[in-house]
């Protein structure tokens, strides 16, 4: 038995006394033996010792600090033992501790990898002081179910009658020119902000001040202060900035302040100035686009505040039927803001890389176990050396342990690179991707994913290996072989059940994404370019704007390799226009009560816009050039319009009373439709269709357009020749060019690096099944070696010899398939909300990945079984 | 190296107890009656001072114990020289006769002038 050759405290006590008793004893008996009486020597004796309790406390004193000594020297060369055996062990086997640390390192690595992110998007806390007050306010609209920004009005209420927060303010995009060098306008974008603003956030400016109560009322007040990019990028980071003047759009704008590094609500920007609210705008009720962040005041709680919007609401809809009836005030955290659209998609991806993780574990304990079957001589000889069952457990332990960190550094290693280079390739995949590093919280997490390897790794072998009693270990065979065995079964089928879950994961995730891409957009993403500029400084009226607009298209339309360009307010993928989604009528209808309106999209169109997009005509005719200001006002529907309006008629040559310049509720323009288009997803593939009008941009000379163009040629390519259309109509003016497929793209970024990392953790959790597999085969056929000979040598048939070793690794996959299915089924249902069109019980899914995996299985097991056959007979017959 | 009396002291003991391991393995009482016999009682060396030197020597590794039987069957502690204990023995006593040496020539000096 394993016994620690330590002594106790009262050990210690006993055997001064029994050695101090031995000596008294043993001086008497010769003294009595001299002629003594008892009593009389043993006084002698006691005499003649001199101090006997003074000798009796020095040599227990003596022992303890020897003892203590001892154990501490002791443990520690007991360990640095079998760390040194442990490490001779690992670099006898060199195949083992490659395969073994690429193993951990794979599950390290992208375990590292992908916490990291979770850690950067998710679990960091954001850069502002108390960043869990700091609530995003929506105005949820419940007539169509979606959350919007609110409009200017609603703001202004909203913020006039709430009183859960300490501040409440709004930031309204904006762009400005920088005309430094005025033959070189730089196009900044721009946040106007509400009083508050930077008070509610909380992080203080990286030099200057904020605007001052006066700026914030005097719409005159040119103050200006810069965001830290553009600090940095444009001015050196030099402070003196701060006090001078820069020229936006042609007036001079004092710098007052500089914004801090880690200001990034409602995201980074060039220039902050303030934003003058009028009682004008609270007219302004139809318009969305203020985005409005609030901090909580201190003691008011999430759900307070929730109920007080909801109050807030109910008396808006109240006191405003025709504009807010449909309005709710909806608090969101910052946080989930930010985050929400992904959270779902990393903790996905956190578990199935934790699944992964367990399957490399699983596959280097039945390395470690396979190869310790092998070399229980090497254990039986050390346990007759004296080593007991613990120490034996304690090197195998160790033995894992020193793979698991040298796997541990080599994932992490791995992760630090891999990481910025993953995000380099999906840029836009992720939000707060600037988060996102190997630092200290995920060394320390991948630290603990290590201890827990080495554990996961060490314990099945080491348990399996050492078990029974202290004979059997020295025997070195029987019963131990058998629960190793066993043991190495069950972490197979663990391995393809997991694996199995995985397969399922990705081929859902994968048959989702090809649902979503095979969708009609209704429109034609390829080889368009977006173009958006902005006619504000150069005319003061939308009808001025309207006609720059139109010479502009037509200048564009002359560069050579633009096929066809057209303009519209808010133009799908786009980032910037402003949608407008009014209420319509027929004609003779009352109008509905608010709430149950009609609703379409309405797009401002130019004669040539559809056609420059690619929409499809299904009926009657696109918008054209006939369609002129002050001719008949007419209207092109979707199809969706069409079906939902008139269902089962011609749509072509009805009427529809909808939305017109003047923009007031209530009043109308009578239309009639001269075309049925095809639906178009304005926010990109899998969006439900919705209602649509296009109406001619001549009778409703709309201010604010993005233009799309349709050309062959690559859009950098085009860039200077539309520069120059541009200038030629309105010198150096400002505007961005951008691809609508990268547009779309960026749609789909968060989807295709979910897929891509699940496909990559399914792909890795097959091989190791498959590398277990194998593995386990070949271990069972190297011990069978005799009894296949014997089989051989009375005949067997070489493929009969092939089906007996295939069906053993067969039916360990069967089992895990089995035990995968059930898991997948109950596990696959945390990603039904990140699946398009796809159920989680998809049958070709979880069929499709059951039927690859157990030919994984076969090709595995194939491979040994085909070397059994190829031994000789008369050789396995002399083995063992 | 200038050594005060009471380590001379303690370092004499100590090598007697060396000594007396030189050629088997002893218990503490056969130490003492050892040293008693070779030095006929004249050193009055206290068995209290001789265990405290034997546990000292064991912890500095110069000896070793185990619990064996005695002469007259019962369980006692027996002490062995270590290597190193050896080795210490050596070297103290070369230590211990140079000193003895030069305190005996001094003794010994004869007055011869001219």
């Amino acid at each position: 038995m394993f016994r620690w050759p330590w002594k106790s405290r009262e050990t210690i006590h006993a055997e001064v006394d029994e050695e101090l008793g031995y000596h008294l004893d043993r001086r008497a008996e010769d003294l009595v033996a001299e002629g003594m009486t008892r009593e009389a020597a043993d006084r002698t004796a006691r005499a003649e010792f001199g101090d006997l309790d003074a000798a009796r406390r020095g040599l227990i004193r003596t022992d303890l600090g020897a003892e203590r000594a001892g154990r501490r020297r002791l443990s520690w060369d007991d360990w640095r033992l079998d760390l040194r055996a442990a490490w001779r062990g690992i670099l006898h086997r060199p195949a083992l501790a490659v395969a073994a640390v690429a193993t951990l390192a794979l599950g390290t690595g992208l375990g590292t990898a992908v916490f990291s992110v979770v850690h950067g998007v998710l679990l960091r806390p954001l850069p502002y002081p108390d960043p869990e007050r700091l609530i995003t306010v929506w105005q949820h609209d419940v007539q169509k179910d979606l959350a919007e920004y609110p409009a200017p009005g609603t703001f202004m209420d909203w913020r006039e009658r709430s009183r859960s927060f300490d501040r409440m303010a709004a930031a309204i995009p904006y762009g400005h020119d920088l005309l430094d060098d005025p033959s070189r306008p730089v196009g900044l974008s721009a946040w106007q902000v509400t009083e508050g603003f930077f008070e509610a956030l909380g992080i203080p400016l990286a030099a200057g001040r904020t605007f001052t109560a006066d700026e914030y009322h005097d719409a005159r007040a040119a103050v200006v202060v810069l965001g830290h990019a553009l600090w940095r990028s444009r001015y050196g980071a030099d402070s003196s900035i701060v006090g001078r003047r820069i020229n936006l759009d042609g007036t001079p704008h004092l710098v007052i302040g500089v914004a801090a590094a880690t200001l990034d609500f409602p995201d980074r920007t060039d220039v902050y100035t303030p934003q003058v609210l009028s009682e004008d705008q609270r007219a302004l009720r139809r318009q969305t686009y203020w985005r409005v962040i609030g901090r909580l005041a201190n003691g008011v709680t999430l759900d307070q505040a929730h109920e007080e919007a909801s109050r807030i609401s109910a008396d808006l809809a109240r006191e405003r039927p025709q504009t807010d009836a449909a309005f709710r005030m909806t608090l969101v955290p910052l946080k989930e803001h930010l985050t929400g659209g992904v959270s779902l998609a990393l903790y996905v991806l956190l578990g199935a890389v934790g699944l992964l993780f367990a399957i490399a574990c699983a596959n280097v304990a039945s390395l470690l176990l396979a190869h310790g079957l092998a070399r229980r001589r090497e254990l039986a000889v050390r346990a007759a050396l004296g080593a007991g069952r613990g120490r034996l457990a304690r090197l195998m332990l160790l033995e894992s342990a020193l793979l698991a960190v040298l796997g541990g550094i080599v994932g992490v290693a791995v992760a630090y690179a891999g990481v910025p280079a993953l995000l380099r390739l999906a840029p836009t995949a992720l939000p707060r991707a600037e988060h996102i590093r190997v630092d200290l919280p995920v060394l320390a997490a991948a630290l603990g994913a290590t201890i827990l390897t080495a554990l996961l790794c060490g314990f099945i072998p080491a348990r399996s290996l050492t078990r029974g009693d202290d004979g059997h270990l020295l025997r070195g065979g029987g019963s131990r072989t058998a629960t190793g065995r066993r043991s190495g079964r069950a972490l197979v089928i663990a391995e393809v059940a997991i694996a199995l879950v995985l397969l399922v994961g990705a081929g859902l995730l994968g048959r989702s994404m090809r649902r979503l891409v095979s969708e009609d957009l209704g429109y034609d993403h390829r080889n368009r370019a977006l173009l958006t500029l902005h006619f504000w400084d150069r005319s003061p009226t939308a009808e001025g704007r309207a006609v720059l607009l139109s010479e502009v298209l037509r200048r564009i339309g002359e560069v050579p390799g633009v096929t066809a360009v057209g303009a519209a307010n808010a133009l799908p993928l786009s980032r910037e226009g402003s949608e407008m989604d009014p209420s319509f009528r027929l004609p003779g209808e009352p109008p509905a009560e608010p709430g149950r309106e009609r609703i379409a999209r309405l797009t401002i169109a130019t004669p040539d816009y559809l056609r420059a997009m690619g929409t499809r005509l299904a009926r009657g005719r696109f918008l054209s050039e006939a369609d002129r200001a002050g001719g008949l006002p007419v209207a092109v529907v979707n199809e969706t319009l069409a079906r939902t309006t008139w269902p089962g008629e011609d749509p072509v040559g009805k009427q529809i009373l909808t939305l017109g310049p003047t923009r007031a509720p209530g009043s109308g323009v009578l239309r009639e439709v001269v075309g049925v288009v095809g639906d178009s997803r304005q926010r990109g593939l899998g969006e439900p269709a919705q209602a649509e009008v296009y109406v001619p941009h001549a009778h409703w000379p709309f201010g604010s357009m993005t233009i799309v163009a349709h050309s062959a040629l690559p859009v950098e390519s085009l860039r200077q020749s539309v520069e120059a259309a541009v200038w030629s109509v309105a010198p150096a003016l400002t505007f961005s060019l951008e691809r609508m497929e990268t547009l779309l793209s960026e749609t789909l970024a968060t989807r295709r690096l979910v897929l891509a990392l699940m496909m990559v953790f399914a792909g890795c959790a097959g091989l190791l099944a498959a590398v277990g597999i194998g593995g386990l085969v070949s271990l069972g056929v190297s011990q069978r070696t005799r009894e296949l000979g014997i089989r051989m040598a009375l005949g067997a048939e070489r493929p009969a010899v092939i089906r007996l070793i295939l069906s053993q690794g067969l039916s360990l996959a069967g089992v895990g398939v089995v035990a995968g299915l059930v898991g997948a089924l109950a596990l696959t249902r945390w990603l039904g909300a990140l699946l398009y069109q796809t159920p989680t019980t998809d049958l070709v899914t979880y069929a499709g990945a059951g039927g690859l995996l157990l030919a994984t299985a076969v090709v595995a097991a194939w491979l040994p079984a085909r070397k059994a056959t190829l031994v000789d007979p008369v050789t396995a017959l002399r083995s063992e | 190296m200038p050594r005060s009396p009471l380590d001379l002291l303690q370092g004499t003991v100590s090598m007697l107890v060396l000594k007396a391991l030189t050629w088997k393995p002893q218990h503490g009482y056969g130490i003492s009656q050892w040293i008693r016999t070779r030095t006929e009682g004249a050193l009055g060396l206290e068995d209290a001072a001789l265990y405290q030197a034997l546990h000292r020597l064991e912890r500095r590794g110069w000896v070793s114990s185990e619990w064996g039987q005695s002469e007259n069957n019962r369980r006692a502690k027996f002490y062995r020289l270590t290597a190193a204990g050896r080795a210490q023995l050596r070297e103290e006593s070369a230590t211990w006769r140079e000193y003895a040496a030069a305190v005996f020539r001094v003794l010994d000096a004869r007055h011869v002038e001219g």
